[in-house]
């Protein structure tokens, strides 16, 4: 489970205030424990003090024949304490001669009572104070009278209650501080947690808007701490990523200007080199026609030859220019209906002579007969692939032509189809073949001639038509396709 | 009479080709390297078509055809570009302007007289 800072941060505060506060308030209790105890045994020190040769005095003097005065000095001396609870008189065999509790609640003494209090019976013979602190506190007192005889020990029993007392208001008094201080903690954690979170939260927007590309986004936090060192790392970070950047931006310009510069290049050497072409197939063709005086058939044969490959010369040269001119300026349509079976069928009438050559079958089945694109082109791109398919077949095969309509998603294409048997084009290299100037193998151009910008120019003006090409190949049979959106 | 071409081309071998075969089918050819040259010829020949290249050192074949078109002699008398094809591709439009026709280099010389023979003949039907 995912626990925000702020959950975290909460919980562990809200935490370490409990845990110091139960602490506190433990200490707090024993102290308050201890202080009481000894308020109360220093009290009943001296209340003892003051007030045990009094009530000796009265019993000796009036418990026989003045009792309720004797009784009346005795409660008068206990108003004066708030913990006690009983007086009792008690001789050194440990009878008890009066026990106030009993007496004050209606018990009328009994003759012959004994204390069976341990602590009394121990000390009751002891000549000087004795305290008890157990259950409650209790003083043995020894009564000297007036002949210096010790006959009689007055007991003193203090409760602890006010002990308690104070132990539970000192609890109470603590709990109540602690919820206060638990509550009052909470609320400050979420405002300080709301304050790193918000400014958290700045950060973080921040950086995701620079993930989205905006580099420019500089972050203001102006609090002088962490927050603030958090923001100028983040601005310092994005400042450096922009720069990158800019310098990236850069180095592409660069690259593009060269490209361009190289694609200029190409167009004026593939200019340059149409220029003298010209003068040459000119003349050839002029003096192979025997416009010049008769020829024989060696000189023919030969005159053949030289025109052949001045054509093929001239026909790269042309893709060259092709390649380099959609570069630069792209391809500019001229769109029109089309008959496109007449136009293929134009296509394999002027590669007669190649497809004799291999002793090639053409298979033509053609669905739809016309098509809505740029006539100059789409004839390149036919002849391109009918081109490359003469070219990589085997010998005395069969190369199969079709068009089609397709429908996908509400609109009509116009599909062109190729295939031919030879050899395979691996998987890996059939969608580079349209990179311009590749070849399957470095030994493809030597074997097969041509420089490998065919397909490329295809694919330039398929594209330019919103359409697709493509080319599959298995166990010999190469497949190009295309497809052109039609109508609308 | 024979009619008489000026053809416009920096490229001598082109010129001399272009000769030969017009030559040989019974013009009579005038040949100018740049447009200066051309017109020059222009001054004292009476033309009946110019072939002119697009690409000429100093002044180029559109600028050479917006002069001819601005002077009240010469702007009657047709104009063929020669051209690199891809040159000419996507501004056969602006040629209509001003051009009869456009004949793409390389040609050959059944291309060329054609092509010559086609813009005589329009010229003829439409009394220019």
């Amino acid at each position: 489970m995912r626990m925000s800072f702020r959950t975290k941060f909460i919980g562990s505060l809200f935490l370490i205030i409990l845990v110091i506060f139960t602490a506190m308030g433990i200490y707090m209790t024993l102290n308050r424990i201890n202080e009481v105890r000894g308020e109360i045994i220093n009290n009943a020190r001296m209340f003892v003090t003051l007030t045990s040769d009094k009530i000796g005095d009265a019993f000796v003097r009036y418990f026989k024949t003045a009792f309720f005065r004797f009784r009346a000095i005795v409660l008068e001396q206990k108003g004066l304490n708030i913990d006690l609870e009983n007086i009792q008189i008690i001789d050194l065999t440990g009878r008890i001669h009066y026990d106030m509790a009993q007496y004050e609640q209606g018990v009328l003494f009994v003759e012959d009572s004994y204390s069976t209090d341990s602590f009394v019976l121990q000390n009751i013979k002891k000549m000087e104070m004795n305290i008890m602190v157990d259950d409650h506190l209790c003083v043995i007192v020894p009564y000297i009278d007036e002949y210096g005889i010790h006959n009689y020990s007055i007991v003193y029993h203090f409760t602890l209650k006010r002990m308690s007392n104070e132990v539970s208001k000192v609890v109470t008094g603590s709990i109540v501080m602690g919820l206060s201080m638990l509550l009052l903690s909470v609320v400050l954690a979420v405002i300080v947690s709301n304050r790193v979170t918000g400014h958290l939260a700045v950060v973080s927007k921040a950086a995701k808007e620079i993930a989205d590309g905006d580099f420019n986004k500089v972050i203001t936090i102006k609090t002088g701490d962490e927050f603030e060192d958090l923001s100028n790392a983040f601005n310092f970070m994005t400042e450096k990523i922009r720069e990158n950047i800019r310098e990236l931006n850069n180095l592409i310009e660069e690259l593009k200007k060269r490209d361009i510069q190289k694609t200029h290049f190409l167009a004026n050497i593939s200019h340059e080199l149409r220029t003298p072409l010209t003068a040459s197939i000119g003349y050839v063709d002029y003096i192979k026609k025997e416009k010049m005086g008769a020829l024989n058939p060696d000189q023919k044969h030969s005159l053949e030859i030289i025109h052949r490959n001045l054509e093929r010369l001239n026909k790269e040269i042309h893709s060259l220019l092709l390649v380099s001119k959609y570069t630069l300026e792209g391809i500019k349509l001229k769109p029109e209906e089309i008959d496109i079976s007449e136009l293929i069928e134009n296509v394999i009438n002027n590669f007669t002579p190649e497809i004799r050559l291999k002793g090639l079958v053409i298979k033509k089945s053609f669905a739809k007969k016309e098509l809505f694109g740029d006539k100059e082109n789409i004839r390149t791109v036919v002849e391109n692939l009918i081109g490359n398919s003469i070219k990589f077949s085997a010998p005395e095969t069969a190369i199969t032509i079709t068009t089609d309509i397709e429908n996908k998603e509400n609109q009509e294409y116009f599909k062109f189809k190729i295939s031919n048997y030879g050899a395979t084009i691996p998987e890996d290299q059939i969608r580079k073949i349209f990179e311009p100037f590749y070849q399957v193998d470095a030994t493809t151009s030597r074997k097969y001639g041509g420089i490998g910008l065919g397909l490329s120019i295809a694919q330039n003006i398929i594209e330019a038509h919103q359409g697709k090409i493509w080319a599959e190949s298995r166990e010999g049979l190469t497949t190009f396709y295309f497809i052109i959106p039609q109508g609308g | 009479m024979n009619k008489k071409i000026l053809v416009i081309d920096d490229e001598d071998d082109i010129l001399d080709f272009v000769e030969r075969v017009l030559k040989d089918a019974g013009f009579v050819v005038y040949k100018a390297k740049d447009a200066k040259q051309g017109l020059t010829v222009l001054q004292t020949e009476k033309i009946d078509l110019i072939l002119l290249d697009i690409m000429l050192p100093e002044m180029d074949g559109w600028q050479v055809m917006q002069m001819l078109k601005s002077e009240e002699r010469l702007k009657k008398i047709p104009v063929a570009m020669l051209t690199a094809r891809v040159d000419a591709y996507d501004k056969i439009i602006g040629l209509k302007e001003g051009a009869v026709d456009y004949i793409c280099k390389p040609f050959t010389a059944d291309d060329l007289l054609k092509r010559i023979n086609d813009i005589f003949l329009y010229i003829e039907k439409n009394n220019l």
